[in-house]
């Protein structure tokens, strides 16, 4: 019973640090999307740089679903070698995945916000597209810090509680 | 509707204002020799002339409209902007019924309501199947036009009555800088009026009639200034936010003119720096009303051979 509730608590982990970011990305590749057609359908030669910045956000559903594999590593859930975890251990593997889960999912929505606003510099000067992209790589530093700190309290814990075998 | 949502919008319009004219290309096309030669400049920016000036003008405010149109994601989201040209075309429907004559020509667009829809209604006089903003103006300017004469009094009660709906239509709209852009028009329409009714010695009645209230300054005190003359109205407005109308006021009609259109694109300015919602859209539209303006004055000045320092001074300051 124990062990069935720690793989939930670490299902439920690895789809959180999946699914949300994921639709962070989604919703956020989208938005600067729209920006991006709005641009082209003017001026298709600005396509290249549009395409940067609408990249940007998506980078989150990849940290996301890295943390997810790990996870599911790590526990040993993938290779079907789950060691006999507690309910409470399973319970902090879902928590080291929240870091993840969370800040990947509003840094996406918000460095699509800057991205689709340096959409409109490239409209207007295609020069300083540079600027524009250095804005919303900015936001990507907090989705960087939470997918290393979901990492390292994955590693800590699998040091701690014993990795699979 | 959510800002979101004109993310597209707001994009296209980004890359027209590139092709707006900038004030390099404003003085390029002031300081050209002449009429021909102005107007060789602004084919280059865009202006096509195949069906002379008004054709286009009226060519690139189509043209605004038309984009405008397709990108806007509420079809209705700039009607505060647009009412006015909807209650110009009501008092010239009105004026062409009074005295008979054909109003093709004069109307203003983009509108709201098609003028060619509204002008049976208001020659058959089926004044309740009027769109319902106009009622009421249209019924209160024709019992004025038909009953007294009194043209300049039913101009103003339309004039009014556009303003109070801008206003409305503004707050319908739920933005703050549209909100601030309606109650400036409000006032500084009620600047003018009651600077004029001082100049002609009109009495404080027309003066309720004719002035719109606003959040600038109380409607009834402005009224009272104005019917004590000239200096208590100035002295009067140094103690409104439009104390620096005063100056433009008293140097001519047209200086006013310009303080007018110049404060209301420094509200919209701030379209220029936001990426989401329609403010944008609204700043495009009133920066091709102001380059459109520019250019007819342009137009006007070159033909009558004005000197390049008097059109400056009238020239509208460009949104790029």
């Amino acid at each position: 019973m124990s062990n069935s509730l720690a793989i939930f608590f670490i299902i439920v982990g690895a789809v959180l640090a999946a699914g949300l970011p994921g639709m962070g990305s989604a919703r956020g590749t989208s938005l600067v999307g729209q920006a991006a057609a709005g641009v082209v359908s003017e001026d298709p030669s600005k396509f290249g740089k549009v395409l940067i910045l609408q990249v940007l956000p998506a980078t989150q559903g990849l940290y996301g679903l890295l943390i997810a594999i790990l996870t599911l590593s790590f526990t040993g859930l993938m290779g079907g070698n789950l060691p006999a975890y507690t309910w409470q251990q399973g319970l902090a593997f879902m928590a080291a995945d929240l870091p993840m889960a969370v800040v990947g999912y509003f840094s996406a929505l918000h460095q699509a916000k800057a991205a689709a606003a340096g959409v409109g510099i490239v409209a207007k000067k295609p020069n300083e597209s540079g600027k524009a992209i250095t804005f919303a790589a900015l936001v990507e530093t907090y989705a960087i810090l939470a997918l290393l700190i979901s990492v390292l309290c994955l590693n800590g814990l699998t040091n701690t509680f014993g990795a699979a075998a | 509707m959510k800002d979101t949502e004109y993310t597209f919008a707001v994009a296209r319009i980004r890359v027209n204002e590139t092709r707006l004219m900038d004030r390099q290309q404003l003085n390029a096309a002031i300081g050209a020799a002449d009429y021909a030669d102005c107007t060789r400049r602004l084919r280059e920016y865009g202006y096509d002339f195949s069906l002379g000036d008004a054709g286009a003008l009226r060519g690139r405010t189509d043209a605004m409209w038309e984009l405008l149109q397709s990108v806007l994601p509420d079809p209705h989201g700039l009607d505060s902007l647009l009412v006015k040209n909807d209650f110009h075309n009501l008092k010239v429907l009105l004026k062409a019924l009074v005295s008979e004559s054909d109003p093709d020509g004069l109307y203003l667009t983009p509108s709201i309501y098609d003028p060619e829809a509204l002008r049976p209604l208001v020659y058959e006089r089926k004044n309740d199947a009027l769109p319902l903003p106009l009622q009421h103006a249209d019924r209160s300017a024709y019992s004025i036009l038909t009953k007294t004469r009194f043209a300049q009094l039913g101009d103003s009660v339309i004039d009014r009555a556009a303003l109070e709906w801008q206003i409305k239509l503004a707050e319908k709209a739920d933005h703050p800088v549209l909100s601030e852009l309606a109650e400036a028009d409000a006032a500084l329409t009620d600047i003018k009026i009651l600077y004029r009714c001082v100049l002609t010695g009109k009495a404080p009645s027309f003066m309720r009639r004719a002035v719109c209230a606003c959040k600038a300054f109380d409607k009834e005190a402005a009224i009272e200034a104005a019917d004590a003359g000239m200096d208590p109205l100035l002295s009067f407005l140094h103690y409104t936010p439009y104390a620096d109308a005063v100056s433009a006021l008293t140097e001519s009609a047209s200086a006013f003119e310009k303080y007018c259109d110049d404060r209301r694109l420094s509200i919209l300015a701030a379209g220029k720096s936001e990426a989401f919602g329609i403010l944008p859209l609204a700043a495009y539209y009133y920066a091709v009303q102001t380059e459109v303006m520019n250019v007819r004055i342009l137009l006007a000045a070159k033909k009558n051979g004005l000197p390049e320092e008097k059109i400056r001074e009238r020239m509208r300051t460009p949104y790029v």
